[in-house]
């Protein structure tokens, strides 16, 4: 696992799912966690703070997974954060379109989130 | 080990990737250069076995950017230019080995294996764990001396647990590793080649637990005694002893071995985050509940939304069934569904408020994953039959089981519930005779096998159709089925009529008393038994218990086994002690799933133990199931 301090953005409309995977990445692997509920926030962020790594939910009201992952791709200053959906259905053709999209991997949940860096690191070859 | 292979002449690729396939490799196949970018920088491959010549991105610039975005796995380029100048050109492009096109097909393999093993940091095809012995070019196997015989899933599986010594391998990355981007098996499925990968190595003499468990976290191999946590990499020539290996040909061991103390660490922090997800379950159960109030005044295209998002949330704290439940509402909520909550998505809102409403404290985190898949239970009797049956299921995603008499099977149905069970009439046989003239004290035994099966699908598996066979069948509450083998298939799927119910539904009223704190499951239980022909008396203080029993002198008592002041065990103990009730039926209905509450419930006197949330059919069944023991027991 890598020793440095990552820190990563995660983008899920749901507050427990976001409290709960900020206490398994500190706890685990001493993270640090920025957190939005929305895709426009989210994204805010991501220019703001340039994470290491966003986890992007697929299913949000408003704005999805999907478009803020366009919205990101297309931003300069946020095309190159790797982003890593996090979604419920594990459904062959849905992965794989969402995979098709270019993104580094796909969490399904629900998920541990002891094992959220070990993954995370897994997927993105820290 | 996972292969992508990018190769945009269909027969090549096809050929390659048959052999690849042939030595127990997992293959990705794409036909151009983007894909093969696409792919290789989605998913996690050993090897990346790629054409120079591609449309849309050729091999060199692939290679060229793979390298560039940091990605270390060893490539293998194809080329049908047998020139030095493309030589170099792919070597310094990053690529690890250069093959020119017509080549031939072992040597493609042995220099795969080479690549693969160089990526894995292992300089020696023999990989050894104490006593278990892997070689990953002959893809055998032994434990001591004993060789075993593995099928390609289980041998992955322990490739995958050897490769990477104690560090804890996750059920996603079991799914990852054994099988295709294509394929998305369920976690039961895996569970199935564990168990019997575990067996296998038992029976060549491994203790139970060298492959183990970390709940709700994955698997790990048990170091073997006084060796550290990581595998041991031979000489090729080595065989008989494991703990010679040559430290210099060995890797360095990966840094995140688990040693004893880093699998404290890691046990102590599995305590620390149960507690703080119990924590967050405080503030958690009142958001639950709230969006459950407020799914119920949605207009229904809000409702999907809320169902999903209830999911979500309750699956962080690894509440299984709540999740099962608010799953089942998003399905029946996509499309386009009426304006009004229908009668079975009403129920399902009630079971879940209940559920949520009943988890007072979180037992253990989410093991993560879809919910449980369907079960096949097989009592066979005769070995090829449980073998194909079992790999059918597999095929089909079941998990099965297999069972050796129906003793076995009745004991096993009073813990868990199969979704379906296929025995052979042979086995069922003694049962069956049980009922035969002058086994007048046996009666009791079929209704038991009855009252447990309830209403899960049975079919009889018959050599020869007869009216006999077809006769022993209904009476076993099964359905009969001609065995052959081009048959077993529909199997899974054939209709099954509930079980034959001696006495059907109650010929008379039956009063059911139900006593329980929670006064929506009572309500629910008055409105869903009454169309099943009960009557019932519904209870929530159990301190007037005794006035109301003696009252209303119920013909069944259902039972919660947590009511607040006296608890159900103690009640039905009570129950048990006064001769007037002693032959009463006593149900438990409970959120408790533990076998320990089961056994406290069965040490009370209580006679059926079924977990919350329940199909009022089953449960009406089960009441049957027992008034109708009682009345053989009287008759006889």
């Amino acid at each position: 696992m890598a020793a440095s301090k990552r820190q990563i953005l995660i983008i899920d409309d749901e507050e427990t799912i976001q409290t709960v995977v900020k206490f398994g990445l500190q706890l685990t692997a001493g993270w640090q966690m920025l957190a939005a509920c929305s895709g426009p926030m989210g994204i805010a962020l991501a220019q703001q703070h340039q994470p290491d790594a966003i986890l992007l939910d697929v299913m949000m009201p408003e704005m999805d997974g999907v478009a803020t992952f366009k919205a990101l791709q297309a931003a300069e200053s946020t095309r190159d954060i790797p982003v890593i959906f996090l979604t419920a259905k594990a459904q062959a053709a849905e992965k794989k379109q969402l995979k098709a999209l270019g993104v580094s991997g796909v969490i399904t949940k629900p998920f541990n989130s002891l094992d959220l860096p070990r993954l995370i690191s897994r997927i993105l070859h820290w | 080990m996972k292969i992508l292979l990018v190769e945009d002449d269909d027969v090549l690729a096809g050929m390659v990737a048959q052999q690849l396939r042939s030595q127990n490799y997992v293959v990705d196949r794409v036909a151009d250069g983007l894909s093969g970018w696409s792919y290789a920088s989605s998913f996690g491959y050993d090897l990346l076995i790629l054409d120079l010549i591609l449309p849309q991105m050729d091999g060199l610039s692939l290679c060229q950017r793979l390298r560039a975005e940091g990605d270390t796995t060893p490539i293998l380029l194809l080329t049908a230019e047998d020139r030095k100048t493309t030589k170099i050109q792919a070597l310094d492009s990053g690529a690890d080995d250069y093959m020119v096109k017509p080549f031939d097909m072992a040597e493609l393999i042995a220099r795969s294996r080479a690549l693969l093993r160089r990526g894995q940091g292992q300089a020696s095809p023999l990989v050894a764990w104490g006593e278990l012995l892997l070689n990953s070019s002959t893809g055998e196997v032994s434990y001591g001396d004993r060789p075993l015989q593995l099928t390609a899933k289980e041998y992955k599986f322990l490739e995958l647990l050897l490769n990477s010594g104690s560090q804890v391998i996750s059920m996603a990355e079991v799914l990852e590793y054994l099988w295709s981007s294509d394929e998305f098996p369920v976690e039961s499925t895996v569970r199935s080649h564990l168990r019997r990968l575990r067996h296998k190595l038992q029976q060549a003499g491994a203790p139970p637990d060298l492959i183990s468990t970390l709940h709700g976290r994955g698997y790990y191999l048990k170091a073997p005694p006084s060796e550290a946590g990581a595998p041991t990499w031979l000489p090729p020539n080595h065989r008989a002893e494991p703990q010679d290996s040559d430290p210099g040909d060995g890797p360095a061991p990966p840094c995140d071995l688990l040693n004893p103390s880093e699998q404290s660490v890691q046990s102590a922090q599995s305590a620390q985050y149960l507690e703080f997800l119990n924590h967050t379950w405080q503030t958690a159960q009142t958001t639950c509940l709230e969006k459950l109030n407020q799914l119920e005044q949605s207009p229904r295209a809000d409702r999907l939304a809320l169902a999903h998002s209830l999911a979500g949330t309750l699956g962080m704290f690894g509440l299984g069934e709540a999740v099962a439940l608010a799953r089942q509402l998003e399905v029946a909520w996509r499309g386009s569904p009426p304006d009004a909550i229908g009668p079975e998505e009403q129920l399902r809102l009630q079971q879940l408020r209940h559920w949520i409403e009943q988890t007072h404290r979180i037992e253990q985190p989410p093991p993560a994953g879809p919910a449980a898949s369907p079960a096949l239970w097989i009592l066979g009797d005769d070995a090829a039959l449980v073998e194909s049956l079992s790999s059918l299921a597999l095929d089909q995603g079941f998990t099965s089981r297999t069972f050796a008499d129906w003793q076995a099977l009745l004991t096993a149905l009073a813990q868990d519930r199969p979704t379906r069970i296929v025995a052979s009439l042979g086995r069922l046989q003694s049962l069956g005779d049980a009922t035969g003239p002058g086994a007048a004290h046996r009666p009791p035994l079929l209704a038991q096998w009855k009252a447990a099966l309830g209403q899960i699908p049975l079919v009889i598996l018959g050599d020869r159709d007869s009216l006999t066979a077809r006769r022993q069948a209904l009476k076993l509450g099964g359905q009969f089925w001609l065995r052959s083998d081009d048959s077993l298939e529909a199997l899974l799927t054939v209709n099954c009529p509930p079980s034959q119910q001696p006495g059907g539904l109650p010929p008379e009223q039956v009063n059911v008393m139900v006593v329980d704190d929670d006064p929506h499951w009572l309500t629910l239980l008055l409105h869903q038994l009454q169309p099943h022909g009960f009557s019932v008396t519904t209870l929530a203080d159990p301190q007037s218990f005794w006035q109301v029993l003696q009252s209303v002198k119920p013909d069944a008592l259902v039972l919660d086994a947590k009511i607040p002041e006296i608890d159900g065990f103690e009640l039905c103990q009570i129950v048990r002690h006064d001769p007037q009730w002693q032959a009463l039926p006593i149900l438990f209905l409970s959120i408790l799933n533990d076998l320990e509450s089961q056994q406290l419930a069965f040490a009370a006197g209580a006679d059926d133990y079924l977990f919350k949330p329940v199909g009022m059919g089953e449960l009406a069944h089960r009441i049957c199931s027992r008034l109708q023991r009682v009345r053989a027991v009287k008759s006889a």
